[in-house]
């Protein structure tokens, strides 16, 4: 079976859809009901960063190989990592709206994404005002690894230099200290490995038409 | 060290022979802190007053860093390349930029305390930040330079791609800046400064690795 894991991610990502809504969750002040987010809005950020991720390894690939079909593939998946990117932001913004009362608050979790964002519409940008594709690749490249990196070190210090409304940090306890449990554990972890399977499916298919419609550019 | 120390040399030459160049990036922190002075009327709050100063800087540091790769023509890429490593020069393309940052800060502090007061508790402890912060900013804007030099529409590009990696940096020396604000001594001001050493540190490391990939052949 080529597509095991693909199908495997859908069935992990709809049981997790259909489980999300019916399953029984603690009852808590101010999250509520709303606390079934977490199967939808978390599982996107571990997406994101496993596709941004996988990203930064063909971008590594395609410089020391040079070859153009890693850098494609590099693209895809930061492509499909932005989308996910974008899924977290509105069904973050939802679930702000509904606990803390805003759609949008100056939470350092908020601008560590806005950032990220920057970043990869920045690369994108990059990518198009090159027209040289081995160019394209060095550069590229280079800023997809230098972002990363970056990304993720502001990431991990951004969140600790103020007070953040997420759970885990700025003193607030973390997830699982308080009401991530067993039933939840249930949903959320097979909605985050289902997600990050789907997007890899995404990211790959991505990968592949952008391969195959190459041929078809030479003039 | 002697082949830095002889880049630097070079590279030092090379800027003060444009000193038209340098001149402008002077008289760029001057109109706008003249702007801000005339836009503002009088000492703003410390916050704002952080705020315009720190504009300030970052668009005139990202004006003075394009500069560092953009000018060079593609014969010095080749002749560079038989007097010394990618890195050297990268290196001495770095000092050079840091030094230019530097002096535009401490010229926009001189400049913003002369037409918008100065708002701050610990001065010392404030020029600290100054030097520190904008040196700090030219990791990440020496190897973006050398990345957009490479592309046509490089002034629009070096922005868009420099921006968002610099906000982090300039977020932990905005939080050191108001401590200096708010009159903390210089002796507590250390650990901020730390952090904005350290994360001005990695993308010089991570240039340091990538810069051979990015030399143009």
């Amino acid at each position: 079976m080529k597509n095991a894991w693909n199908y495997l991610g859908l069935a992990l990502v709809g049981y997790s859809l259909v489980y999300g809504l019916i399953s029984t969750v603690p009852a808590l002040p101010i999250v509520n009901e709303t606390i079934r987010n977490l199967y939808y809005h978390v599982p996107m950020w571990f997406t994101m960063i496993s596709l941004m991720g996988a990203s930064f390894g063909y971008s590594i690939g395609a410089l020391q190989s040079n070859s153009l079909k890693k850098d494609r593939t590099a693209a895809a998946f930061s492509e499909v990592a932005l989308v996910f990117a974008a899924a977290g932001l509105l069904t973050g913004m939802l679930w702000a709206k509904f606990t803390w009362g805003a759609f949008w608050t100056p939470d350092p979790k908020l601008n560590g994404t806005a950032i990220t964002i920057l970043i990869y519409l920045a690369y994108f940008v990059l990518r198009g005002s090159v027209d040289d594709p081995e160019k394209r690749l060095r550069l590229s490249a280079t800023y997809n690894i230098f972002a990363f990196v970056l990304m993720l070190v502001f990431i991990m210090v951004l969140p600790r230099l103020t007070d953040s409304l997420h759970p885990g940090n700025g003193g607030n306890p973390a997830f699982g200290a308080y009401d991530l449990d067993n039933t939840m554990r249930l949903v959320f972890y097979p909605a985050v490995v289902g997600w990050i399977l789907v997007g890899f499916w995404m990211a790959r298919l991505r990968a592949r038409l952008e391969n195959l419609r190459q041929p078809l550019d030479l003039h | 060290m002697r082949p830095l120390f002889r880049a630097l040399q070079l590279e030092w030459a090379l800027e003060f022979r444009q000193k038209s160049a340098l001149l402008a990036g002077l008289l760029f922190v001057a109109g706008s802190a003249f702007l801000a002075s005339k836009t503002y009327l009088g000492t703003p709050p410390s916050k704002a007053w952080n705020a315009l100063l720190w504009i300030v800087l970052l668009f005139s540091a990202l004006h003075a860093a394009t500069r560092s790769f953009a000018g060079v023509p593609a014969a010095r890429w080749w002749l560079v390349g038989q007097w010394m490593t990618p890195v050297t020069w990268l290196w001495a393309k770095g000092i050079v930029t840091a030094f230019q940052l530097v002096v535009l800060g401490v010229f926009s502090l001189a400049l913003f305390s002369f037409l918008l007061g100065l708002p701050v508790g610990n001065p010392f402890g404030f020029l600290l930040v100054v030097v520190l912060g904008s040196a700090g900013l030219s990791g990440v804007l020496t190897t973006t330079a050398a990345l957009a030099a490479q592309v046509d529409a490089r002034a629009s590009l070096m922005a868009v791609l420099s921006i968002p990696l610099l906000l982090p940096t300039l977020a932990t020396i905005q939080r050191a800046a108001l401590l200096a604000t708010a009159g903390v001594s210089t002796v507590d001001l250390l650990a901020p400064l730390g952090s904005v050493a350290l994360l001005a540190g990695v993308p010089v490391v991570l240039g340091t690795l990538l810069f051979p990939y990015l030399w143009k052949p």
